[in-house]
């Protein structure tokens, strides 16, 4: 019954949605409270992460209950694993965030204001990501999706920014080493969530295509 | 386990109630200890290999079953406060409330108009039998291809369409439940997504039970599922539970196409 299927197909997208939602709302949090060191948001945004869990296993779950009855076949399959795909990037983010908010939480050195530009700027350019990937999913729009995951570039460039300065300071300041590396953490976080946004972009490609064109 | 509270709405849910049903013919049991529940606005499926008693029971539901030669039936069949298949609760009361499609379109010789009117004449004779008629084939999606050939005796429809019209006959005694046994097995793809699409539509306002050999059809389109082997129920459930997690091998080798 091809109407059922496009429906639960729907539904689908907005569950996806809704997670987007969450997720972007939960990365928001835990850099807050990292740059804040802000433990009561650190545990805010540690509860928050366990509701992306259980986006991820509801969709699952319905994706599967799909499959089962429906049986579907051509783009509607590659619809169908594209959302179990993207959920689990989604769920790998809220986990990424999950780790920023225990460092908080476990971590009480300063941070450094080295640097603190190209993070925030980091930042900005994957919620712009996240919610663009998202956006290019549940529109069916790959020329977005493409044009957002070549936009993991700036990323990649500004971590490497934020590596040679952080080397430097180093170099110059070694009393601050511990307090540095907190920046590199930081950075390689940003950089994978940046990856995971990357592979939803290749997911909704997949969807059109059969194929994974972008290797994240 | 439901929780009291999901009993309790399942409950409240019920339209018909089957309890320890059986049916032999001579001394041949054709069904046996047969429990279960029709809950309203749903689509349950009966689903069976050939043999396993599926038309046998839902022709107990509008009693057909017991006009067959040697049938001796027992059990309860609860609808409306009513066992139906009492002696004293007259067939044709049961028959017009619970409406019946079979799994080749039996029409009468007669104009698509009398097709879908002449029953319905009978039983709300106080309504106009041109709105019954319009709004009946407006509910099975065949108005518009046929309201300027309803003089026309049907003959020149499709198989699909031929089942639709049975269909919009069936609905035209505004029946509280509808039963279907196998209505595509003989239609093609196109005319059976149709149909299916068709009863997704009409389960918000009569409910649905339908038989059907082919378990790709009760998962695609069932709320609830029945699979029924040999007379018995080996197991019943929300569709989505029995085709995602299946509790007996019976239902796991039919729905995986390897039990027929």
């Amino acid at each position: 019954m091809r109407n059922h299927l496009s429906r639960d197909l729907e539904t689908l997208n907005h569950e996806i949605l809704k997670m987007a939602v969450v997720t972007e709302e939960n990365i928001r949090l835990a850099f807050d409270a990292f740059l804040n060191r802000d433990s009561l948001r650190a545990k805010e945004a540690l509860n928050r992460y366990y509701q992306s869990k259980i986006f991820e296993g509801n969709i699952d779950d319905k994706c599967a209950i799909l499959l089962a009855r429906q049986h579907p076949v051509a783009r509607d399959l590659r619809q169908l694993i594209a959302t179990i795909k993207i959920s689990s990037d989604l769920e790998r983010i809220g986990d990424l965030t999950s780790h920023l908010a225990r460092n908080t939480l476990e971590n009480h050195y300063p941070i450094p204001i080295e640097c603190l530009e190209n993070i925030l700027q980091m930042i900005d350019v994957l919620l712009h990501m996240l919610r663009g990937a998202i956006d290019a999913f549940i529109n069916e729009d790959e020329i977005k999706a493409k044009i957002i995951a070549e936009m993991d570039l700036q990323i990649d460039e500004l971590r490497n920014t934020v590596y040679q300065k952080v080397v430097a300071e180093m170099e110059e300041k070694r009393e601050q080493i511990r307090p540095l590396t907190r920046l590199l953490f930081l950075s390689r976080l940003i950089e994978r969530m940046g990856d995971h946004t990357v592979s939803i972009c290749g997911w909704t490609l997949y969807i059109s295509t059969g194929k994974r064109e972008i290797a994240t | 386990m439901p929780s009291m509270t999901s009993e309790q709405n399942l409950e409240s849910m019920t339209i018909l109630r089957i309890k320890n049903l059986n049916l032999s013919f001579g001394d041949t049991p054709f069904l046996q200890n047969i429990d279960m529940s029709v809950f309203s606005r749903s689509i349950t499926a009966i689903m069976g290999p050939p043999g396993s008693g599926k038309t046998t029971l839902i022709r107990c539901l509008n009693r057909t079953s017991e006009l067959l030669p040697r049938a001796k039936i027992t059990g309860e069949i609860f609808f409306e406060g009513q066992n139906i298949i009492d002696s004293e609760i007259d067939p044709n009361t049961v028959r017009r409330k619970i409406g019946m499609v079979f799994e080749s379109p039996n029409l009468f010789p007669k104009s698509i108009y009398d097709n879908v009117a002449w029953a319905a004449k009978i039983h709300r004779p106080t309504e106009k039998s041109d709105l019954i008629v319009e709004s009946a084939l407006r509910d099975v999606y065949l108005w518009d291809e046929l309201k300027d050939k309803l003089a026309y005796k049907p003959n020149f429809l499709s198989r699909g369409q031929q089942q639709r019209l049975c269909i919009a006959r069936a609905l035209a005694l505004k029946p509280k439940i509808l039963v279907l046994d196998e209505p595509t097995l003989e239609l093609d793809p196109f005319s059976t997504s149709r149909i299916e699409d068709l009863l997704d539509d009409l389960k918000s306002r009569v409910t649905i039970i339908l038989s059907t050999r082919n378990s790709a059809q009760a998962g695609r389109i069932s709320d609830y599922s029945v699979m029924l082997m040999n007379g018995m129920i080996a197991e019943q459930g929300s569709t989505d539970q029995m085709f995602y997690a299946p509790q007996s091998e019976i239902t796991e080798s039919f729905i995986s196409g390897k039990l027929y």
